[in-house]
């Protein structure tokens, strides 16, 4: 409409400031590697130290890329939820399905003193992202089916949060039995990284985060429908089973490989999606789904290069950061606002 | 009822409503049949629990009929696709709206979603129907308000607007004033009486403003627990089948004054 234009101007500069926090990100981190060099890594053949090369182009890259994907990802995810569930405070996590996630890897690195046999998958990283994948996908298909059968969404919250209960606590009966090596390496894990990805690793990510986007281009329309109610949404043509299924998959798939390749990562899905309403002052998805996006991608860039702890060695658990970002946040947007709107 | 079957746009055929739960039938009506002329205005009365909402949900198929069945436009309304209906078919319902950050324009745009493409872009022909249905309910003045700033009224019309936008024959609606201040009601009846005669759309609300509806309306479909009742206002008050309504006899209809009255205990 009439505020197109300042759409695209907002659109604009929020591009420019991801560019930013992109260069921001890539010039930190334990070593120090002056910007003109990292300029002229990417874009010419200067001669430029190896080992500087390497952290660039194998280490700070794909760390930045995973940052973007995982941001925005989550952000998506959030928003699909909250219009799903026309809650405010539905992310992913609230389906049970990060949960799902954390079982799969749970039974992977702790079950193994149990059952045994295992143990040479549960060393790599890609039997962690295997075993994550699963574990959301048993959480959402379960969680589909009783979408199928249950009409209420508030019911289908409900029985998300308690499938997210169930898990924790077979986690913690896990945990309990297991070896002090393990527990560890579980823990971890749940901290969360992005800095794990080899290329090979990131070309999988990306290809299920393309995948699960593409999808939102059969529910663009649907999802605007939805923000008045099933009701109305079935009264204007849309097919609302459909609808439903394709936003539980793409928020189930884009989540569950989220959480195999970088741990469970919190709050950010919940809260980009309230800072993109409040920045654009609408509900209407063409507009807060790439700015979701874009938000997304930021923050967690941000929250990435505070992990880092510039010049220091030390690298601080992701989760934690974006709990101490995000937390605030939706406190904030919760006191200020006395009422959040989908 | 002699009517050329062109101008008919619903026909109900045999109709028995009701829901089944466990397996087990509850029949509210059955052996319905009426036809409802294009153009019409139909309120139907009937207090709480009589089946209205049922009948209503019944005829616009949020809910399949226990037997026979339901015609819109000469067609089964089973055979319809989501979307031919929805060009066919608007509801209003009274069920509370998330809260968001919608305009009110937006909110009325989202009508024309059975006729956008994928993304839902509006071209000069949604943008000249939105503005047709803006200036029928008279909300120029509201449109770039979010939606939850509005009064129930303000509402009410808003929600009109929507289903106008949506440019179906039929416009059916659930208690349409049940929030509504008096003076609200009133203008509610007076709009939906224009856009039937204006604008030739078929109207079917469920009310329990019978003397507003009974002014207005030119059909009256008076649900009881014995009968199904169908006439236009003055048919049904000169065959004393008001008094129906209602099983307690302390509240009497007067045909004369056209409303109802409590007897005077003595």
């Amino acid at each position: 409409m009439n505020n197109l234009k300042s759409y695209n101007l907002i659109f604009f500069l929020l591009i420019v400031l991801l560019i930013g926090v992109l260069i921001f990100n890539l010039s930190f981190g334990s070593v120090s590697i002056p910007f003109s060099k990292i300029v002229a890594i990417l874009f010419s053949e200067e001669e430029v130290k190896d080992s500087w090369k390497t952290i660039i182009l194998d280490y700070r890259i794909p760390k930045s890329i995973t940052a973007i994907l995982v941001g925005s990802g989550l952000s998506i995810s959030g928003l699909l939820m909250q219009t799903l569930f026309r809650n405010p405070l539905a992310g992913p996590f609230v389906l049970g399905i990060s949960s799902g996630a954390s079982l799969g890897v749970a039974l992977l690195i702790l079950g193994t003193s149990l059952f045994g046999g295992l143990g040479f998958i549960s060393s790599s990283s890609f039997g962690i992202a295997i075993a994550a994948s699963i574990g959301s996908l048993v959480i959402m298909s379960t969680v589909m089916i009783v979408a199928n059968s249950v009409r209420n969404t508030m019911s289908i919250l409900i029985i998300g949060l308690m499938f997210g209960s169930i898990t924790s606590a077979v986690i913690s009966i896990l945990a309990y039995f297991s070896e002090p090596e393990q527990l560890q390496k579980f823990i971890f894990w749940g901290f969360g990284s992005l800095g794990n990805l080899s290329w090979n690793e990131l070309s999988i990510f990306s290809s299920f985060y393309l995948l699960s986007m593409s999808l939102l281009a059969f529910i663009l329309k649907p999802l605007n429908s939805l923000l008045i109610g099933e009701s109305y949404a079935m009264s204007m043509g849309v097919n609302i089973r459909f609808v439903r299924n394709i936003m539980l998959l793409i928020t189930s798939v884009l989540t569950g490989v989220i959480t195999a390749f970088s741990g469970p990562i919190a709050f950010v899905g919940l809260a980009v999606p309230h800072i993109a309403r409040l920045i654009f002052n609408t509900s209407n998805h063409t507009i807060l789904l790439p700015a979701s996006a874009i938000l997304g991608a930021m923050l967690m860039l941000i929250a990435d290069t505070f992990a880092q702890l510039p010049t220091s060695q030390y690298t601080l658990p992701i989760n934690a950061i974006t709990s101490l970002f995000g937390a605030p946040i939706v406190i904030w947007l919760l006191v200020r606002k006395k009422n959040l709107y989908l | 009822m002699n009517i050329d079957n062109k101008h008919i746009t619903i026909e109900v055929q045999d109709l028995a409503i009701g829901y089944t739960s466990r397996k087990k039938e509850n029949i509210i009506v059955s052996n319905l049949n009426f036809k409802i002329k294009r153009g019409s205005f139909v309120c139907i009365l009937g207090k709480n629990g009589i089946g209205k909402s049922t009948l209503l949900k019944t005829l616009s198929r949020v809910q399949n009929p226990i037997d026979g069945h339901v015609k819109l436009e000469n067609k089964n309304i089973n055979t319809y696709s989501n979307l031919q209906l929805a060009k066919n078919l608007s509801l209003i319902l009274t069920e509370k709206l998330p809260e968001s950050n919608l305009t009110v324009y937006e909110l009325i745009a989202l009508g024309r979603q059975p006729y956008t493409n994928w993304i839902g872009s509006l071209k000069e022909k949604d943008i000249e129907a939105i503005e047709k249905s803006i200036k029928l309910t008279n909300i120029a003045h509201l449109v770039s308000k979010k939606y939850f700033e509005l009064s129930d009224g303000q509402f009410q019309r808003v929600l009109i607007s929507r289903a106008l936008a949506q440019d179906t024959n039929t416009i059916i609606l659930d208690e349409p004033t049940v929030h509504l201040d008096i003076e609200h009601t009133l203008e509610t009846f007076q709009l939906l009486q224009k856009l039937a005669i204006q604008e030739n759309k078929t109207i079917i609300a469920s009310t329990h403003q019978i003397q507003l509806a009974l002014q207005t309306a030119s059909e009256i479909f008076l649900m009881t627990e014995k009968e199904f009742l169908i006439g236009t206002p003055k048919e049904l008050i000169s065959k004393n089948h008001m008094d129906k309504l209602f099983d307690n006899e302390s509240i009497i209809f007067d045909p004369i004054k056209e409303q109802f009255l409590l007897k005077k205990t003595p």
